[in-house]
C-alpha cells in the first residue's frame, strides 16, 4: 500500500501536477501606509488647549479601507499602558458629525465633500486630511496625500494649519511637500 | 670499495626481504578473497548485517582496491541495506554511497563484465532516490530539512540518471518539474511559518526565489516560475507592510519601509508581466498584476488588470484569449508600454 501510494505521489510529480504554487495575497497597502501616516501626524501637530484633553477623535467621511486600519492602529494603541490619549475613530457618513474631530480623513471617493466640511469644522480646530490631486493648494486641506515615484507623500498648507491653530513639528514640516 | 662477499650478502638479504613482503601479501590477500567469499555466501543468504563489516574492512585492501567485483559487491550491499532499513530516513547516505561503489566498478571494469549488473543497480538507485525525494517533499509538516534531504536525494536521482545516458532534455524537464514542486513546498513551510510567528523568516524565502530563479535558469521562459517569483516579491513586501510595519512607526522608517516595499514590488513585476505574457488567460497573474500596480499607485494599470481579472472572471461563453485581445485594446497604456 505504501509502495503504491509512493508509486501515485512519484507519477503526480513527474506529471507535472505540483502542490499549490504561491498565491499573491491581495492586500491594500496603500491604506496601511495612510494610517500610518494619520497616526504620525497625532504625534507631530499639536492641537491648542482646549482639544488636549479626552479621547483623540479621527473621523473619517464615507467610505475608505482606511478606516479599518485606523481602527487597528487605535485597538493597538488603547491597549499600550503607556498611550497618552486613547484614540476614537469614527466614521462619518456626512459632514454634519465631524465637529468632534481633532482629524478628518476625506478619502478620495469623498472629495466633492470638502468645501462642506471646510465649512463645517470653522472654529472646529480640525485638521483635515485629503487623498486627491490639489486639494491642499487650492481645495482647503491641510494636507494632502499625493503620490510621487510610486511612493506616498503628503502635502502641507501651512496657512490652512495655521487658521485650524494648528502647531506642525518641524521635522513633519521638512518631511512636507508645502504647497502655500 | 666494497668486498665481493659483502655485496652477495647484501643481495641475499634483499631478496630475503622482498620474497618475504611478497609472502605476506599473498597471504593477505588470500585471506581477504576468503573473506569476499564469506561475506558473499552471507548476502546470498541476505545476512547483510554479518556481510557489511566484512566489505567495509577490506576496503583498502591491495586485492580489492581495483577490483570491479568487490566494488559491485559492496554497492549491491548499500543498496539491499537501503532497501530494507532506511526507506524512511530521508538523511541515509546509503544510497549515495551504493551509487559512488557501483560508479567506482563500472570504472575498474575494463572488459564490461559487470556492466549490466551495475547499471541494474544504477537503475534501482534512481527510482529509489526519485521516490526518497518525492517521500521527503509530500511528508505531512514537511520541514527545510526535509527539504533539503529531498534536493540531496534528487540530485543523486538525476546522477544516477546521467549514468545510463538519460537525454539532458529528458533531465531538465525532471529538473524543472522537481523545483516547481519543492518552490511550492517552501512556500507552504514560508506560510505556515508567518503565520504562527508574524514573523519573515529569511532562509525560507531565500529558498523560495533561489528555487525558483533556478527553474528559470532550466528554463527562462516558464511560466510557472516567472509567476511564484513574482508573487514571492509581492508577498514579502506586502508581508512587511501589513505584518512588520507597527502603526506607531516613526516617519523616517516609514519612508524606509515605502521604499524598499516599492523596490520588492517593482522586482515582482517583470516576473509577473512575463507569466502573463507566457500565458496570457492565466488569472493568478492578472490579479497579481493588479495588486502589485496597485500598491506601486499606478492605479489606471491596476485598474486595467482588475477589470480583466473581473471579465474574464464573470465568462462563461466567450473565448478568453479574446477578451484579452479586446481588453488590451481598449489601453493605450498597454500598448506603450509593452
Amino acid at each position: 500500500m505504501r509502495i503504491l501510494l509512493i508509486a501515485l505521489i512519484a507519477l503526480n510529480f513527474i506529471s507535472g501536477k505540483n502542490p499549490t504554487p504561491a498565491q499573491t495575497q491581495m492586500r491594500d497597502t496603500n491604506a496601511k501606509i495612510k494610517a500610518v501616516f494619520l497616526y504620525n501626524f497625532t504625534k507631530y501637530i499639536e492641537w491648542p488647549e482646549g482639544k488636549r484633553e479626552g479621547n483623540f477623535v479621527i473621523g473619517v467621511l464615507g467610505q475608505s479601507p482606511v478606516f479599518s486600519e485606523l481602527a487597528n492602529s487605535a485597538h493597538k494603541n488603547n491597549e499600550k499602558p503607556s498611550a497618552v490619549r486613547y484614540l476614537d475613530i469614527k466614521s462619518c457618513n456626512d459632514v454634519n458629525s465631524i465637529a468632534e474631530c481633532h482629524m478628518l480623513y476625506i478619502p478620495n471617493g469623498s472629495s466633492e465633500m470638502l468645501k462642506m466640511a471646510v465649512d463645517k469644522s470653522e472654529g472646529h480646530n480640525t485638521l483635515i486630511v485629503t487623498d486627491k490631486a490639489g486639494l491642499a493648494k487650492l481645495g482647503g486641506a491641510d494636507i494632502n496625500f499625493v503620490v510621487s515615484n510610486n511612493k506616498v507623500k503628503f502635502e502641507l498648507n501651512k496657512s490652512n494649519v495655521q487658521k485650524h491653530e494648528l502647531k506642525v513639528s518641524n521635522l513633519l514640516t521638512n518631511l512636507a511637500i508645502l504647497v502655500n | 670499495m666494497y668486498s665481493k662477499g659483502n655485496v652477495i650478502w647484501f643481495l641475499l638479504i634483499a631478496l630475503l626481504l622482498s620474497t618475504s613482503t611478497i609472502w605476506a601479501q599473498s597471504v593477505q590477500n588470500r585471506e581477504a578473497r576468503g573473506l569476499e567469499i564469506k561475506a558473499r555466501n552471507y548476502m546470498a543468504n541476505k545476512e547483510y548485517d554479518l556481510a557489511r563489516p566484512i566489505l567495509d574492512g577490506i576496503a583498502t585492501d591491495t586485492a580489492h582496491v581495483n577490483s570491479c567485483e568487490y566494488w559491485y559487491l559492496r554497492g549491491f550491499l548499500y543498496k539491499e541495506l537501503y532497501k530494507r532499513d532506511e526507506t524512511n530516513n530521508g538523511a541515509s547516505d546509503f544510497l549515495s554511497k551504493a551509487f559512488d561503489y557501483y560508479e567506482k566498478s563500472m570504472t575498474l571494469d575494463a572488459d564490461g563484465s559487470h556492466k549490466d549488473g551495475n547499471i541494474k543497480g544504477i537503475k534501482t538507485i534512481a527510482v529509489l532516490s526519485n521516490n526518497a525525494a518525492v517521500t521527503s517533499l509530500y511528508k505531512e509538516n514537511c520541514t527545510e530539512n526535509d527539504c533539503k534531504n529531498a534536493l540531496a536525494n534528487f540530485d543523486l536521482y538525476i546522477k544516477a540518471m546521467r549514468v545510463y545516458e538519460t537525454p539532458e532534455a529528458e533531465l531538465t524537464k525532471k529538473r524543472v518539474e522537481f523545483k516547481l514542486a519543492l518552490g511550492a513546498i517552501y512556500n507552504q513551510i514560508y506560510d505556515a511559518h508567518t503565520k504562527k510567528h508574524s514573523e519573515h523568516n529569511v532562509s525560507i524565502w531565500d529558498n523560495i526565489t533561489s528555487t525558483y530563479k533556478g527553474v528559470l535558469v532550466l528554463d527562462s521562459k516558464n511560466s510557472s516560475a516567472n509567476y511564484c517569483l513574482g508573487s514571492a516579491y509581492y508577498n514579502r513586501a506586502v508581508h512587511i507592510i501589513m505584518h512588520e510595519m507597527g502603526y506607531d512607526v516613526d516617519m523616517i522608517t516609514l519612508s524606509d519601509i515605502q521604499d524598499k516595499c516599492i523596490n520588492l514590488f517593482k522586482e515582482a513585476l517583470p516576473y509577473l508581466n512575463k507569466a502573463h505574457v507566457q500565458d496570457a488567460i492565466n488569472p493568478p497573474a492578472i490579479e497579481g498584476l493588479a495588486g502589485i500596480y496597485f500598491s506601486l499607485n499606478e492605479i489606471d494599470k491596476s485598474n486595467y488588470y482588475k477589470e480583466l481579472f473581473g471579465k474574464l472572471n464573470d465568462n462563461t461563453t466567450e473565448e478568453p484569449l479574446k477578451i484579452v485581445e479586446d481588453h488590451r485594446t481598449q489601453q493605450d497604456w498597454y500598448n506603450w508600454e509593452n
